[in-house]
C-alpha cells in the first residue's frame, strides 16, 4: 500500500483512537477512589473501653492506675483464686521457684527467651533493678513489697547501695532472702506494683518512664503505642509476647467521664466493654428489661465499702459511741437505696471471695434504740456533732450513701455535717489522719487478708494514713506477726480473730457491704473474662472483637 | 473485483468499529460502574439527609425527655422512698403504713409538681412534640399518678387528667404500648407508631424513659410526636423520576407509602423469590438490588432510632437511563463517524487510485494496439513512477511495433510495400477510385529473364536493376499504390485513364535503366470493370494475363480477357472435377500406334488420355494436362493411365493376343509426389508384365529443370529394364548436353519438326543431322505428328526408325480399337520375331558407333 496513503489513514485513525482512549481514561479517573487518605494504624479491630486518665502509668508510683501495668508488663508470678477464696500462685516470668525450709529464701528461675517489646532479653538483672528502683526511686508506692527483702529498708533509707537480699545466680536464676518469713510474699509479687522493668530502657528513660509510651517498655501482651493526653491511649497487641499473642489486635482506651456521653458511645457500638459504674444512674436502664440481658455480666467484686471512723476525734474514742454509730445504720436499706440492693452486707474486714473470708461472723445488728442507749451510756444522750467528708469527685451514689447514713445517725441524735472537699484536700487530710469520717471502698490488690488488714491496721502509720488512728499497738503487732505464720490454717484463724476483735469488739470501722461489678459488652466482643477480683482490666488479652463489617464485606 | 478503494474503506471502517467498540466497552463498564456508584451515592445522600433530618428531630425529643428523666431520677429522694417502703427490696416485703402512705403521696405530689415545671419548660423548647407526661407506677403510689399535658393546636400545652396505669390493659398493646414497652425494655426508647386513645386515635410516636430508683420502677416519662411531621418529610422525597421513600414499621408493615395504605404488608419489598428485602437486623444497607413483580428495583434503607425503617426505592431502569442514553449517543456518533470516514476515505482513495485506473485502461488499450492512451498523472509517488515507466514502455513498444510493421509490410530492397501490405493498400485504393467513379486496373509486372540476369551479372547488379525499376514505378504510381511481390514481380493499382501511355513510358524508361543494362518487362492488366474482385484475385488475374504470354521475350502489356476468364474458370472446373472424372471414367485412355518405318507395322503404342466431360464435352490433353501439372495432380492421371495400360496388357496376355510395348508419359511433378520409379516398378511387376514392354516418356523440359535428379531417375528406370524415351525433343530449349550425358532408348522428335519440314531446306538438314546424331548416340528415333505421304517418304529416306501421327492413326480408345478390329481396318502388329530382330539390329548399330568412336 502506498506509504502516504497509510499515513493519511493512520493519522486520523490514531487520533480518533487516542481520543477514545482519552475519554475512557477520563471516565476511569472520575470513578477512581481517592487514595490520599493516609492510613494510620487501623484500630477498628481493637477492643475499646473507658479508662480514667492516670498521671503516670509508672506502677511503682501509683496505687490506682494499674491497667497499663497488668497489660503491658508481667510479674514474676500470677495469682488465681476461686470464688471460695482459694488461692493459687501460677508461674509467669518466673518459670519455677523454690522456698527454703525457714520460708525466708526464695530461689527463682526465670523463663528463658522472654523479651521486652524492644527486643532485649529478660534477665535477673532486670528483676534486681525493679526492686531497687521500687525502693529508691522518688515517689514510689508499694515499697512494702521490697521492704521484706533483706537490706530493703537500708537501701530505701540510703544506708546501702544495693539490695542485699538479692543474689544473682545466673542470667535467669536469682535468690531473694526475706528479713522474716512472709506467707503472702508470692501473692505480693503478683501485685501490679511488682511488675518487672527493663533495666536498660527504664534507666535511660529516667522520668520519661510511665509518661512517654516509647520508654514504657514491658514484656506483656500489649505495647503502649500512643498516649493522647485527655483523649486516650492505644495499646497494640504484642504478637511476639512470650505468652502468645493476645486475642485482639489491640486496646483502645478512651479517657471519658461524662456518663451521658459514655452511654451514647456504647449505644453506638463504639465501646466494647462498659463498666456500669461509668454511666451513673443510667446503669438502671441496662439492668431492667430484656435488651441487654445477654450482654450484661454480674461479676463478684473483692472490695469492701466501709465507713472510716477517726479515733483521734474525742467522741469517737469511746467504743460505745462507735458501736452506736455501727448499730444505727440500716445497712440493707443503704444498699437498697444506693445500689438497688446489688451487693452483700458485710460484717468484717475480709469480704466474700477474699482468702480468709469468715462466713460465720456475727451480724452487726440494726438497732437504733440500742444505739441510743449506748450513746446515753457514753454520756451523750443528746448526741454529738462531727463532720463527714465527701470528695467532690464522688459519684452521686457515694453522696447518697453518706446522706442516708447521716440521716440514720440523726435518728439517734448524732449530728453529722457533710462536707464536700476537693480530692487533693481529701487525700492530704486523709493521709494526715485528720478526716473525722468518710466512706470509701477498698479493693483487693492481691488475694490475701493481709492486703486488707495490714493496709488499715498493720502499722501506726497505716492507720494514720487512713485517718483511722487506731490506737492498739498490740493488735497491730499481731497483724504484722500473722504475716509470718507458716501454717496457713493458723494464719487464717489469727486473721479471723483479729477481724472479730477490730470490727466486732472495737468497732474501729463500719463495714457496709461488698458490691458487684456490672458490665455490658458490645455485640462484637467475645471471650468476656474477669480476674479473681472481678476486674476485666487485667484480662483483656483473653478477649477479642469481630472484625469491622466493612472488612467482611470487602 | 474488490478495488483497493473498497478494501481500504472496509479496513478503515473495521478499524473505526473496533476502536469504537473497545472504547465503548471500556466506557460502558466504567459508566455502568460509575452510574451504579452515583446512584448509590444519590440514594445514600438522600437517605442520609432524610435520616439526618429525622434523627435530629428525634434526637431533640430524646434529649428533652432524657433531660426530664434525669431530673425525675435525680430529684427523687431514694431515702424518702426507702423510708416509705416505696422502693428497694424492703418495699416488697413490707406493707406501707398509713403514715408512710400519706408521707409518700405528699412527697410524690411535690416531686411531680416540681418535675412538671421543669418538663414544661423543656417541652416548650422542643420542636414538634404534642405531649409530655409522667405516669407513675401504681405500685409506688395508688393516689399519685403523675401528670399529662398535651398540645391542642398551637396554643401551648394544656393539663389533662393524668393517665392512671391501673386502667391500662396489658393485652391492648396497640393502645398501651407506650407504657408497657418501655417497662419491658427497661431502657429509654421509641415506641410506635401507634394510635393513642388519649389523642383521638391520632398516629403518634413516643420517646419513653422508665424511671427507676433503688431498683424499683417509679414510672414512665415521655413525649409524643405526631407521625404527620415525619410523613411530611418523607413524602416530599423524589429520586430520579419515580423513586420514592417510604416508612416501614418494625413489624414489616407499611407506615407510609405514597400508594399503599397504612398497616398493610409491604409486599413491594418482597422479591420474586418471596424473600423480604429488609434484613431482620437493623443495619443500614446501601444499594440492594432485587426484582419484584418483574421489575428490577434498587433500594436503600436505614433504621431510624424509633424503629421505623426509611426505605428508598428506585426502579433500575431509571438509574440506567444515563447509560442507555450514552449507548445511544455512542451508536449515533459511530454511525456518523463511519459515514464521514467512509466518504472521506472513499474520496481520498478515488484520488489515489485514479492513476491506477488510468494505467489499467492504458494497458488494456495497449493490448489492443492503441498507443495513445492518456497517461497524465504527474504525482511524485509510487503510482506516479509507475505511470512514468509505463508511458516509457508504451513509447518504446510503439517504436518496436512500428519498426516491426515496417519490416513486415515493406520490402527491404525497394522500400515498397510488400504483397500483404499492398493488398490492403490496393483494396483501399480500389475503393477510393470506385467512389470517385474512376475505373481502376490492377497491373502485374514481371521482369523477363531475371534469373539469367542474376546469373550473368550477379545479384548486386540484379538488385540495382530492381531498385531502379521500383523507382520508375514509384514515380508513376506513388508508394501507396505499389507493391513488390517477389524477385521480379511488382504490382500496382491505378486508374484506367492514360494507362497505356504510362505503361509505354515505363517500358521506355526501363529500357534505358541501369545504364542500358536492363531487362524487358511483361505487364498483365486486369481492369476491375471486368468483374469487381478482391485485390488478391485481381492481382492473380493480371499475373495470369501476363503468364499467357510467357513465351514472349519482348516488353509488352496484356489485358486479361473474357477468354482468359473462361480459361480460368475451366481450370477451376478441371481441378475440382478431376477426382470425379477419374471415378466416372470421363477420362479415357487412348492408344496411338507407332509404326516401324521399315515394315509399316505397329511396333509400339503410346497411351494418351482424353477427358470426355458430360458438361464441357471433349477436353484435349492440352486443355487439362497443364492445369493438372500446375495443380500438381498430374501424378494421379499418369498412374491412372499406367494402370489402364497394364490392365489392357494383362487382358492381352492371353493366348492369341500379341503384346505390343506400350509407352506412358510422366510429368516433372510426378517425381515430387512419390518415388515414381519404385511406384511404376511395383505396379508393372504386380501386373506380371515384362518391364521392357513399358516405355517411359520424359519430355526434354522436365530434364532441364533438375538435371542431376532426372539423370539418376532415368538411370534407375533403365537399370530396372524399362525403356526410357525422350519426348518432344526440339520443342524447347534443346540442349545437346542432355543427350550427351544421358542414355535414352529412343528420341522422339517434336511434331514442330514436321510442321517446319515444308518451310525450307534448312529444317530438312537440321532434322537429318539430328536424326543421324541420335542414331549415332545409340538411340532409336521417332517422329510424331506425321500426317502426309511426303513426310513419310522423307523420314524413310533419312532413316527415321519409327513414325507416329494421323497419317497412320489417331489415338483410339479400346472400344474404338475393338470397332476397327471388327471392321478389319487395322495396321498389322509386328511379330515378336521382327521386334527382336530390329532390336538386335539396333544393338548392333550401337555397338558399331561406340566402336567407331573408340577407333577415332
Amino acid at each position: 500500500m502506498n506509504k502516504r496513503m497509510t499515513k493519511f489513514i493512520a493519522i486520523p485513525l490514531s487520533a480518533f483512537l487516542s481520543l477514545g482512549m482519552f475519554s475512557a481514561c477520563t471516565v476511569l479517573n472520575n470513578s477512581g477512589t481517592p487514595a490520599e487518605e493516609e492510613k494510620k494504624d487501623d484500630i477498628s479491630g481493637y477492643i475499646t473501653s473507658i479508662e480514667d486518665e492516670p498521671d503516670t502509668v509508672d506502677f511503682q508510683c501509683t496505687t490506682i492506675h494499674y491497667t497499663i501495668a497488668t497489660n503491658v508488663f508481667n510479674r514474676l508470678v500470677d495469682m488465681e483464686a476461686d470464688r471460695k477464696g482459694r488461692v493459687k500462685i501460677r508461674p509467669s516470668l518466673a518459670e519455677s521457684w523454690e522456698i527454703s525450709e525457714d520460708g525466708r529464701v526464695y530461689t527463682f528461675h526465670l523463663r528463658k527467651g522472654v523479651r521486652f517489646s524492644n527486643g532485649s532479653d529478660l534477665t535477673s538483672s532486670d528483676v534486681e533493678y525493679t526492686f531497687t528502683r521500687l525502693l529508691t526511686y522518688p515517689g514510689t508506692f508499694n515499697k512494702d513489697i521490697a521492704e521484706w527483702i533483706v537490706g530493703g529498708v537500708a537501701l530505701e533509707h540510703g544506708e546501702a547501695d544495693r539490695l542485699e537480699g538479692f543474689r544473682t545466680i545466673s542470667d535467669h536464676d536469682f535468690e531473694l532472702t526475706l528479713e522474716e518469713p512472709f506467707e503472702a510474699f508470692l501473692a505480693c509479687l503478683s501485685m501490679p506494683g511488682a511488675s518487672i522493668l527493663d533495666r536498660e530502657t527504664t534507666e535511660q528513660a529516667g522520668d520519661k518512664f510511665g509518661i512517654d509510651p516509647a520508654w514504657t517498655i514491658g514484656t506483656g501482651s500489649f505495647i503502649l503505642t500512643e498516649w493522647d493526653r485527655e483523649k486516650g491511649m492505644i495499646l497494640k497487641a504484642n504478637k511476639d509476647c512470650w505468652a502468645g499473642a493476645p486475642g485482639s489486635e489491640g486496646l483502645n482506651f478512651l479517657f471519658m467521664n461524662d456518663p451521658e456521653e459514655i452511654r451514647m458511645m456504647f449505644e453506638d457500638g463504639s465501646l466494647d466493654v462498659l463498666n456500669l459504674d461509668e454511666v451513673g444512674s443510667a446503669a438502671e436502664y441496662y439492668m431492667h428489661g430484656d435488651i441487654y440481658r445477654d450482654r450484661l455480666y454480674e461479676v463478684p467484686r473483692i472490695a469492701l465499702t466501709y465507713i472510716a471512723l477517726n479515733e483521734s476525734v474525742p467522741e469517737l474514742r469511746d467504743v460505745r459511741v462507735r458501736k452506736a454509730l455501727q448499730m444505727s445504720l440500716n445497712r440493707p436499706v443503704l444498699l437498697d437505696a444506693v445500689y438497688s440492693g446489688r451487693g452483700k452486707v458485710e460484717n468484717g474486714i475480709f469480704p466474700e471471695g477474699l482468702y480468709g473470708y469468715n462466713p460465720d461472723l456475727a451480724e452487726i445488728p440494726y438497732d437504733p434504740e440500742g444505739a441510743k442507749a449506748l450513746l446515753a451510756e457514753a454520756g451523750m444522750p443528746d448526741g454529738f456533732s462531727f463532720t463527714v467528708y465527701v470528695k467532690s469527685s464522688s459519684t452521686q451514689w457515694e453522696m447518697t450513701l453518706m446522706r442516708m447514713a447521716v440521716s440514720m445517725w440523726e435518728e439517734i441524735g448524732v449530728r453529722a455535717e457533710i462536707k464536700v472537699v476537693s480530692e487533693d484536700e481529701f487525700m492530704t487530710n486523709r493521709k494526715a489522719g485528720t478526716l473525722d469520717c468518710y466512706s470509701a471502698m477498698w479493693s483487693a490488690d492481691f488475694n490475701d487478708p493481709d492486703n486488707f488488714i495490714y493496709t488499715f491496721f498493720g502499722t501506726k502509720e497505716n492507720t494514720k494514713n487512713r485517718s483511722l488512728n487506731y490506737p492498739k499497738e498490740d493488735i497491730m503487732a499481731r497483724v504484722r506477726a500473722a504475716r509470718g505464720i507458716h501454717d496457713s490454717e493458723k494464719r487464717i484463724e489469727e486473721y479471723q480473730a483479729l477481724e472479730e476483735l477490730i470490727v466486732q469488739q472495737d468497732a474501729a470501722w463500719i463495714p457496709l457491704f461488698s458490691r458487684k461489678y456490672y458490665y455490658v459488652t458490645s455485640k462484637r466482643l467475645h471471650g468476656f473474662s474477669y480476674d479473681w477480683m472481678g476486674s476485666v482490666k487485667n484480662v483483656y488479652r483473653r478477649m477479642w472483637v469481630d472484625p469491622p463489617a466493612d472488612e467482611v464485606k470487602s | 473485483m474488490k478495488s483497493i478503494r473498497a478494501k481500504i474503506t472496509a479496513i478503515t471502517i473495521a478499524a473505526i468499529l473496533t476502536s469504537i467498540l473497545s472504547v465503548f466497552a471500556a466506557c460502558y463498564s466504567t459508566i455502568v460502574k460509575e452510574n451504579d456508584r452515583r446512584s448509590a451515592e444519590i440514594m445514600d445522600l438522600q437517605l442520609d439527609n432524610t435520616q439526618l433530618n429525622l434523627e435530629r428531630y428525634f434526637e431533640s425529643v430524646e434529649k428533652s425527655v432524657e433531660m426530664a428523666a434525669n431530673i425525675a431520677s435525680d430529684s427523687l429522694d431514694s431515702v424518702v422512698l426507702i423510708e416509705c417502703n416505696a422502693a428497694g427490696k424492703s418495699a416488697l416485703l413490707n406493707e406501707r403504713s398509713e403514715e408512710q402512705e400519706v408521707m409518700l403521696d405528699e412527697y410524690l405530689r411535690e416531686y411531680c409538681g416540681n418535675l412538671q415545671k421543669s418538663f414544661a419548660s423543656v417541652a416548650a423548647h422542643t420542636y414538634g412534640v404534642i405531649t409530655y407526661y409522667y405516669c407513675l407506677n401504681p405500685e409506688v403510689s395508688t393516689n399519685v399518678h403523675g401528670f399529662f399535658y398535651s398540645k391542642v393546636g398551637k396554643t401551648g400545652f394544656d393539663e389533662q387528667p393524668p393517665l392512671d396505669a391501673r386502667e391500662l390493659d396489658p393485652n391492648d398493646m396497640a393502645h398501651t404500648t407506650w407504657y408497657y414497652t418501655p417497662i419491658q425494655r427497661g431502657y429509654p426508647s421509641w415506641v410506635g407508631p401507634y394510635t393513642a386513645h388519649f389523642l383521638n386515635e391520632m398516629w403518634i410516636c413516643s420517646y419513653l424513659v422508665p424511671i427507676y430508683k433503688s431498683g424499683t420502677l417509679i414510672g414512665v416519662l415521655g413525649m409524643d410526636i405526631p407521625m404527620d411531621t415525619l410523613v411530611d418529610q418523607v413524602s416530599q422525597i423524589r429520586i430520579y423520576k419515580s423513586g420514592y421513600a417510604c416508612l416501614i414499621d418494625p413489624y414489616g408493615k407499611v407506615f407510609y407509602h405514597p400508594d399503599v395504605p397504612i398497616g398493610t404488608e409491604a409486599e413491594f419489598l418482597v422479591d420474586d423469590n418471596g424473600e423480604s428485602i429488609l434484613s431482620e437486623e437493623g443495619d443500614e444497607m446501601h444499594q440492594l438490588r432485587y426484582r419484584s413483580k418483574g421489575q428490577d428495583m434498587r433500594l436503600a434503607y436505614c433504621t431510624l432510632s424509633n424503629g421505623l425503617r426509611l426505605v428508598l426505592v428506585v426502579p433500575s431502569n431509571e438509574i440506567n437511563s444515563t447509560w442507555t442514553r450514552f449507548t445511544r449517543i455512542i451508536l449515533l456518533s459511530t454511525v456518523l463517524v463511519i459515514i464521514v470516514y467512509s466518504v472521506a476515505v472513499s474520496f481520498i482513495m478515488s484520488i489515489l487510485t485514479r492513476p491506477l485506473q488510468d494505467l489499467t485502461a492504458a494497458s488494456r488499450r495497449l493490448a489492443n494496439g492503441d498507443y495513445d492512451a492518456k497517461l497524465d498523472y504527474k504525482g511524485k509517488d509510487e503510482v506516479g513512477e509507475l505511470t512514468d515507466s509505463f508511458a516509457q514502455m508504451r513509447d518504446q513498444l510503439k517504436l518496436y511495433i512500428d519498426d516491426l510493421n515496417h519490416q513486415i509490410y515493406t520490402d527491404a530492397l525497394t522500400e515498397l510495400p510488400n504483397m500483404r501490405r499492398f493488398f490492403d493498400l490496393a483494396e483501399a485504393e480500389n475503393k477510393r477510385l470506385a467512389e470517385e467513379g474512376k475505373p481502376s486496373v490492377m497491373l502485374f509486372f514481371n521482369l523477363i529473364g531475371m534469373k539469367h540476369y542474376n546469373r550473368q551479372f550477379g545479384f548486386d547488379e540484379g538488385d540495382r536493376l530492381i531498385r531502379e525499376f521500383a523507382d520508375i514505378l514509384r514515380r508513376h504510381y506513388g508508394k501507396e499504390r505499389l507493391g513488390r511481390f517477389a524477385q521480379d514481380h511488382f504490382a500496382a493499382v491505378t486508374e484506367e485513364d492514360h494507362l497505356e501511355k504510362n505503361l509505354k513510358e515505363i517500358i521506355a524508361r526501363l529500357r534505358v535503366a541501369n545504364n542500358g543494362n536492363s531487362l524487358p518487362v511483361r505487364i498483365g492488366i486486369y481492369p476491375m470493370r471486368l468483374e469487381p474482385v478482391g485485390a488478391d484475385v485481381a492481382c492473380d488475374r493480371a499475373k495470369y494475363a501476363c503468364d499467357q504470354h510467357r513465351s514472349s521475350y519482348e516488353s509488352g502489356f496484356y489485358y486479361f480477357t473474357h477468354m482468359m476468364l473462361k480459361q480460368v474458370e475451366n481450370m477451376r472446373y478441371i481441378i475440382s472435377h478431376f477426382d470425379q472424372a477419374l471415378e466416372e471414367k470421363w477420362v479415357k485412355v487412348c492408344y496411338q500406334p507407332i509404326i516401324r518405318s521399315e515394315t509399316g507395322k505397329v511396333c509400339d503404342e503410346e497411351a494418351l488420355s482424353r477427358w470426355i466431360d458430360p458438361e464441357l464435352g471433349l477436353l484435349s490433353p492440352a486443355d487439362f494436362i497443364p492445369v493438372l501439372e500446375d495443380a500438381r495432380l498430374i501424378y494421379k492421371l499418369d498412374l491412372y493411365v499406367l494402370d489402364q495400360v497394364l490392365e489392357k496388357m494383362k487382358s492381352q496376355s492371353a493366348p492369341g493376343y500379341r503384346l505390343i510395348p506400350q509407352s506412358v508419359n510422366l510429368s516433372r511433378s510426378d517425381f515430387d509426389a512419390c518415388d515414381m520409379v519404385e511406384e511404376i516398378r511395383r505396379r508393372v511387376d504386380e501386373a506380371g508384365i515384362e518391364r521392357r514392354l513399358i516405355s517411359i516418356e520424359i519430355t526434354e523440359s522436365i530434364i532441364g529443370s533438375d538435371f542431376e535428379f532426372m539423370k539418376r531417375e532415368i538411370e534407375r528406370f533403365r537399370s530396372l529394364g524399362f525403356r526410357v524415351w525422350m519426348d518432344d525433343f526440339g520443342s524447347g530449349y534443346s540442349s545437346l548436353d542432355v543427350l550427351q550425358s544421358l542414355q535414352f532408348d529412343l528420341i522422339k522428335f517434336d511434331m514442330s519438326f514436321m510442321r517446319r519440314l515444308d518451310q525450307g531446306e534448312n529444317s530438312r538438314i537440321i532434322l537429318t543431322e539430328l536424326m543421324k546424331m541420335a542414331r549415332e548416340l545409340g538411340a532409336s528415333t521417332l517422329c510424331e505428328g506425321v500426317e502426309t505421304e511426303s513426310q513419310v517418304q522423307f523420314l524413310k529416306q533419312i532413316g527415321c526408325d519409327r513414325m507416329q501421327g494421323y497419317y497412320y492413326a489417331k489415338p483410339n480408345s479400346m472400344e474404338e480399337i475393338a470397332e476397327l478390329v471388327k471392321r478389319g481396318d487395322t495396321i498389322p502388329l509386328e511379330t515378336p520375331e521382327e521386334t527382336r530382330m530390329f532390336e538386335e539390329r539396333l544393338e548392333h548399330q550401337k555397338g558399331i558407333f561406340e566402336k567407331g568412336e573408340t577407333e577415332e
